[in-house]
């Protein structure tokens, strides 16, 4: 895979996971998913009615994002490592 | 004077096929439509193409955080909504600007096409499923129900000539799932569960069996708009009004069946010759 990686490509590229997620659509996508876990958080334990209902609301786009951050990493991942 | 009009009861008493005038009058009727049902579609649907017109115009970064706005706003609309099928429709909306940012976040540039379906198509299924149990609805209820297998062999048949003209229009589409029976089946498999199916069991049981609620036959409209703002993206006016015209013909073989068997079926069959099938017949 490293031959393949020219050099243009490889400045581009985050060095590291940290940097990936500070990239802009993956920094949105990371920012919101903390803005709903804290949500989420604060309406857990929050006394006030249907507050079960909003957090599985709020469920339905953490879940996802969730997901999306663990895929997100995993290909920064594999970038990263060919290049040492 | 003998009467113009043959009366139905004696065309079917013949044994010929109800009159089809007689069997459209036993369909629900359309009924009255709530202006501000209305008026949150004509909302929804203004945000997400100004979240469109913005990935667009701007790239990447806007249309994420344009779709994020969105996304939550249409969250936040649902939460303040009682229970009912307008807030079936908000939450199920939602899931397109989330699946959008989905598109455009994960990265697809060292993964093969095949698997980043598989990356979006995982975490789209999981907000369906969600979505599903936020809402207390069950299989059944977004279309996922026995069909005449007639139905779905007709549709899947058409959908399988309809992925020719769809090939025709997009052109050759590398999936880079590797060669060999096992690339085949790999494909094959993400193709018509993370392509067919799930479009299908969004589109037209989760969005359009919320919007046949809220609009009666209207909800083929809002399902086919929905549809069609999705793929929008490509960029392709004729392959936008390609996709227009078949979710149209999923939408209603939907509402007329109850069941999402046969678009499902038709659909999959659709990606399945697109992606899959010709372009090694024809590369």
């Amino acid at each position: 895979m490293t031959s393949t990686v020219t050099r243009l490509v490889m400045d581009t590229l985050p060095q590291t996971p940290g940097q990936a997620l500070a990239a802009p659509a993956a920094g949105i996508l990371v920012a919101l998913l903390v803005i709903v876990l804290i949500a989420r958080l604060l309406l857990g334990v929050a006394d006030v009615p249907r507050s079960r209902a909003a957090v599985r609301t709020l469920d339905v786009v953490a879940a996802p994002l969730f997901i999306a951050l663990a895929f997100i990493l995993s290909t920064r991942v594999l970038e990263i490592l060919p290049l040492g | 004077m003998p009467p113009i009009t043959t009366p139905a009861m004696a065309i079917v008493s013949t044994g010929a096929r109800p009159y089809p005038l007689f069997r459209r009058a036993r369909r629900r009727p359309l009924g009255q439509v709530d202006p501000s049902s209305v008026s949150l579609v004509a909302g929804i649907g203004a945000c997400l193409v100004a979240a469109e017109v913005v990935t667009l115009a701007g790239g990447t970064a806007p249309g994420v955080l344009a779709h994020a706005t969105v996304l939550l706003a249409l969250v936040a609309v649902s939460l303040r909504q009682p229970a009912g099928p307008a807030q079936q429709l908000t939450l199920t909306m939602a899931l397109v600007p989330l699946i959008r940012m989905l598109s455009l976040t994960l990265p697809a540039a060292i993964v093969p096409i095949v698997y980043w379906y598989l990356e979006i198509g995982l975490a789209a299924f999981e907000g369906i499923f969600l979505t599903m149990r936020r809402l207390d609805l069950t299989p059944r209820d977004v279309g996922l129900r026995s069909a005449p297998i007639r139905e779905v062999v007709a549709v899947g048949l058409a959908g399988a000539v309809l992925g020719i003209p769809a090939y025709l229009i997009v052109g050759p589409v590398d999936l880079g799932q590797g060669g060999g029976f096992l690339g085949l089946a790999v494909a094959s498999a993400v193709v018509i569960v993370f392509v067919g199916f799930l479009e299908e069991l969004l589109f037209r049981g989760l969005i359009q069996t919320a919007g046949t609620k809220l609009f009666s036959r209207g909800g083929v409209i809002v399902s086919v708009g929905a549809t069609v703002l999705m793929y929008s993206a490509s960029l392709n006016p004729r392959y936008v009004i390609f996709v227009a015209l078949v979710a149209t013909f999923f939408g209603l073989v939907a509402r007329r069946s109850g069941s999402i068997a046969a678009p499902v079926a038709g659909h999959a069959a659709l990606a399945w010759m697109q992606l899959v099938v010709l372009p090694i017949i024809l590369s």
